[in-house]
């Protein structure tokens, strides 16, 4: 029974301050939604609004066209996997699991039906009879997704999932809990802070920033295309290169441009420049096991980080020796915040 | 093998250790220990007065007190008495700290705890009057022991409110919500969350409000009815009395009772504690 | 300082998550049941008080406070309340102390000894101090075997006499908070004063004492306030003649036969410890630390 959720416009405050500045979103029936942010961003929050756990100052949370945002929590028909789990420590995981159906006051024969398939679901079913205490960390959130799952929620809200595992089990989690939501088709929105978590399990990220959403798009489309420095610096790493065209007409076209360290390698200092190449004194050169880190300095004292594959011939390049970096593909270099009228943008180069 | 190095704070109080140590000892020895012994010395006396050093040594004084009925039934009234305070300090101690728990406004929130304390600092003479004042007036209070209860009851409210609301509050934060947005209206979560949680506390506190109350003294001068006394206003009289054996033989008995009780509880709930730590430990390593 | 500062910032983020759309009902059947308790129990014994105080002759509160007895009263109980508290708190922090970096045996003596104190009611441990007051009491019997002294001592039923047992009552009050914050003392902190180079006079007042300070206020504050009411052991102690304030209003409503000045006293001794309370509580966040 998954259904479409809609946020129109909502506005929060805390204490004296504004915490949501008029978030609006649709997520589609079935649809994986990521709030990816720095801490105080306030992708939290949002989840605490359409949880119902947090009231609204002004707008609307809809489920399937229909206004909740009066209903307390326990009618809301949600399931949470909240950052510390919060499962119930005097209850053992079957227990935990039933919880919402001992909520409404199903029968116990059915409680335990469902709370073993929902176990089962998670590849817990063995430890029906355990105590929370006695789980690791994975396991802990494994029956935690199992009981937000248990009541047939309408959609499913992950707050910060990974944030108590460490980074290998991390991986695998990231993984199960994607498989499990495609297994349900259910609607669900997870925060995080978490890039590469967030790429990996969402059909859509929405960056938040300051109370607002700055983009929601496909994590490829986010990386190829952010709309501003704060996107593009946000996901993974970006050399933001001052630029201008000249086309010959006026007006010109200024702006930044985002080239990605990995679209970068190393050129010949004979080759001919392209319009996408740097020059200068190296900085930094590191082995990071699957790929080499190249720092540069070039003629505008801009930083320039080049990723090389693991198998470039990176021998004589030693610190202070002028190497010459260039993206060869143009149509991988994306502008913003290019402030123009008519400007052709892929008339654009960098600033000489 | 290596020695094992010393804990940091003994490392870092170096040479002040030594004074540290020995006021420490000083006080308990002193204050504590040898004042104790002194009671239960006397109560074995030979003799018909309190002596100190002891003259010889019998048991008879504790069989006297067993079979006096002043003692004893003073020793009832107070179990009668602290027993039904206890409850009604643990249910309204108890939901004070669950009011807290759910109470968000910071002022509110200090305003709440500054009165559930407030019954501590109060003088309990003072106290005592205004209820008997009370007591003059209702005179349907005179006779039994309404008012004593009452009284005893609030002034043990504080301990239970103190320990339950520190349970509470190192508690998980998201269990509350949790529970909320698994479809739980909020009486099946004091009853399913809060209290299995905060049960131990509330045992502790119980604990707690009990030895006050079965401690107490100043409230039943003022507020026992005539010929009703409870253990400690007994306890009082025999003292402001000639000094007798009795007197101390109770207080040994009375003292070993409730040293035997409580010991045995924390000795179940220290295992049942180290249980748990065991069992968390193996979690976190497996 | 550290744990006032996590606790709320538990206390922010359980507000957080906490919400305007949890019920109010919840609120009201929590809240009121406790509250009426304590509006009839505190309210109506101090109307009470007050009509007690309004029947007698002419001004009670005056007359309460003219009395030569009750002057003389207040006097004693503000010093002994005060020595009592620094007493007791200096003692309570070297108590825990010393359980904190003692030897093993030591701490068990220690721990023995708090339980003792904490398990026996307030009544024995005073027999306790009666019996070695005593002019022939246990203490003139270990002078005399030390043979320091020879005539019966003269310290039951005196001033000086209520202190050493008062100490005794009040030290559990002190010690406990003082065991509390030390077992959350940061170790490092210590290990780092130590390695930049602090003796240990410097590590005890620049990093111990300031991490203690928050429980030695509040254990310093219900010490004073808890000697301002004592009744029990200046009774038994002090005697008739270094009557405290308890032992005053005791006398005219037991002896005097005058309730009416009884309770106005009352008035004024619960106003006091109230007033003092509150204000502490507000400069120092005592309940915070309890509750």
């Amino acid at each position: 029974m998954t259904i479409a959720l809609t946020i129109q416009d909502v506005h929060v405050t805390l204490g004296q301050s504004l915490i949501l500045k008029g978030v609006s979103l649709d997520a589609n029936p079935g649809e994986f939604v990521t709030l990816l942010g720095a801490s105080g961003s306030g992708k939290s929050t949002l989840l605490n609004v359409i949880a119902g756990l947090q009231g609204v100052d002004s707008g609307h949370v809809l489920f399937d066209g229909v206004n909740v945002e009066k209903r307390p929590p326990r009618k809301r028909n949600v399931g949470v996997v909240f950052q510390s789990y919060a499962l119930f420590p005097h209850m053992t995981v079957g227990e935990n699991v039933a919880f919402p159906l001992r909520a409404a006051r199903r029968g116990s024969a059915e409680r335990k039906k469902v709370a073993q398939e929902m176990l089962d679901l998670v590849d817990l079913g063995s430890m029906f009879d355990r105590k929370p205490v006695s789980l690791s960390g994975g396991q802990r959130q494994r029956v935690a997704l199992a009981r937000a799952l248990a009541a047939n929620p309408g959609i499913l809200l992950l707050d910060e999932p990974m944030a108590a595992l460490d980074k290998q089990l991390r991986e695998r989690m990231q993984v199960e809990i994607k498989r499990i939501q495609q297994q349900v088709g259910i609607t669900t929105l997870a925060v995080t802070h978490d890039q590469a978590e967030a790429m990996t399990m969402s059909d859509r990220v929405a960056i938040m920033h300051q109370g607002r959403f700055v983009q929601c798009d496909r994590p490829e489309n986010l990386y190829r295309r952010p709309v501003d420095a704060y996107v593009a610096s946000f996901l993974g790493e970006a050399n933001l290169i001052e630029a201008h065209g000249d086309d010959g007409r006026s007006p010109v076209v200024t702006g930044t441009a985002v080239v990605r360290p990995e679209d970068l390698s190393l050129t010949r200092a004979d080759a001919p420049a392209g319009r996408w190449a740097f020059e200068g004194p190296v900085t930094l050169l590191s082995f990071q096991g699957s790929r080499y880190r190249l720092e540069l300095l070039n003629v505008n004292g801009e930083r320039i980080v080049c990723s090389l594959g693991p198998h470039t011939d990176v021998s004589g390049i030693v610190v202070g020796r002028h190497v010459r970096v260039a993206c060869l593909d143009p149509s991988l270099v994306h502008i913003i915040d290019h402030r123009s009228v008519g400007g052709a943008v892929e008339q654009i180069e960098p600033v000489a | 093998m290596a020695r094992t190095a010393p804990p940091p704070l003994t490392r870092g109080v170096g040479w002040t250790r030594l004074p540290i140590l020995l006021a420490g000892l000083a006080a308990c020895v002193l204050l504590f220990i040898v004042p104790f012994l002194v009671v239960v010395a006397t109560s074995w006396t030979r003799t018909s007065f309190v002596a100190f050093p002891p003259q010889g040594f019998s048991l008879s004084w504790y069989r006297d007190v067993l079979h006096d009925p002043e003692w004893t039934d003073s020793f009832k009234v107070s179990l009668r008495v602290s027993a039904i305070a206890t409850l009604i300090a643990v249910v309204f101690g108890t939901l004070g700290a669950l009011a807290l728990s759910r109470l968000r406004s910071r002022a509110a929130r200090s305003w709440l705890r500054t009165l559930f304390i407030i019954p501590m600092a109060i003088p309990p003479v003072a106290y005592a009057v205004g209820m008997y004042s009370v007591n003059l007036k209702v005179s349907a209070f005179q006779e039994h022991l309404t008012l004593l209860v009452l009284g005893e009851a609030l002034l043990a409210v504080p301990y239970v409110f103190v320990v339950v609301s520190t349970g509470l509050s190192q508690a998980d934060p998201a269990l509350r919500p949790a529970a909320a947005t698994l479809g739980a209206p909020w009486p099946m979560i004091v009853l399913l969350v809060d209290l299995p949680l905060i049960l131990p506390q509330i045992l502790v506190g119980a604990v707690f409000a009990f030895a006050v109350i079965f401690d107490e003294v100043v409230l039943s001068v003022f507020l026992a009815p005539i010929g009703v006394k409870t253990l400690p206003l007994q306890m009082l009289n025999a003292s402001q009395e000639a000094l007798s054996p009795q007197l101390t033989a109770a207080s040994t008995l009375i003292s070993l009772l409730v040293m035997v009780l409580l010991g045995l509880v924390s000795l179940v709930s220290g295992r049942r504690a180290a249980r748990a730590r065991a069992i968390a430990r193996k979690a976190a390593t497996a | 300082m550290s744990t006032s500062g996590a606790a709320v910032s538990v206390a922010t983020r359980a507000r957080r998550r906490g919400s305007k759309t949890f019920g109010t009902a919840e609120r009201h059947w929590l809240l009121w049941p406790p509250l009426i308790f304590f509006a009839l129990l505190l309210v109506v014994p101090l109307v009470a008080l007050f009509q007690q105080a309004l029947t007698g002759q002419g001004n009670t509160f005056s007359e309460a406070v003219h009395m030569d007895v009750f002057a003389k009263a207040v006097e004693r109980t503000l010093i002994l309340a005060a020595v009592v508290t620094v007493v007791t708190v200096i003692l309570g922090a070297c108590y825990a102390l010393a359980i904190a970096v003692g030897p093993v045996w030591i701490k068990v003596t220690l721990m023995a000894g708090l339980l003792i104190s904490l398990w026996t009611s307030v009544m024995v441990r005073t027999f306790g101090w009666m019996l070695m007051e005593l002019p022939t009491g246990a203490l003139f019997w270990a002078l005399d075997k030390l043979q320091l002294r020879s005539e019966p001592l003269n310290l039951y039923q005196t001033t000086p006499g209520m202190y050493p047992a008062m100490v005794a009552v009040m030290l559990p009050f002190a010690v406990l908070p003082v065991m509390a914050a030390l077992s959350s003392l940061d170790g490092e902190q210590v290990d780092a004063a130590t390695i930049f180079g602090a003796g240990p006079l410097l590590v005890l007042r620049a990093v111990v004492l300031p991490a203690l300070r928050p429980a030695l206020v509040s254990a310093g504050v219900l010490v004073f306030v808890m000697a301002l009411g004592f009744y029990v052991t200046p009774l038994l102690l002090g005697g008739p003649s270094n009557m405290t304030l308890s032992g005053v209003i005791n006398a005219q409503l037991n002896n005097a036969n005058r309730a009416d000045v009884g309770a106005a006293m009352s008035i004024i001794l619960i106003g006091g410890t109230v007033v003092i309370y509150l204000i502490a509580d507000r400069l120092f966040k005592v309940s915070e630390r309890w509750g």
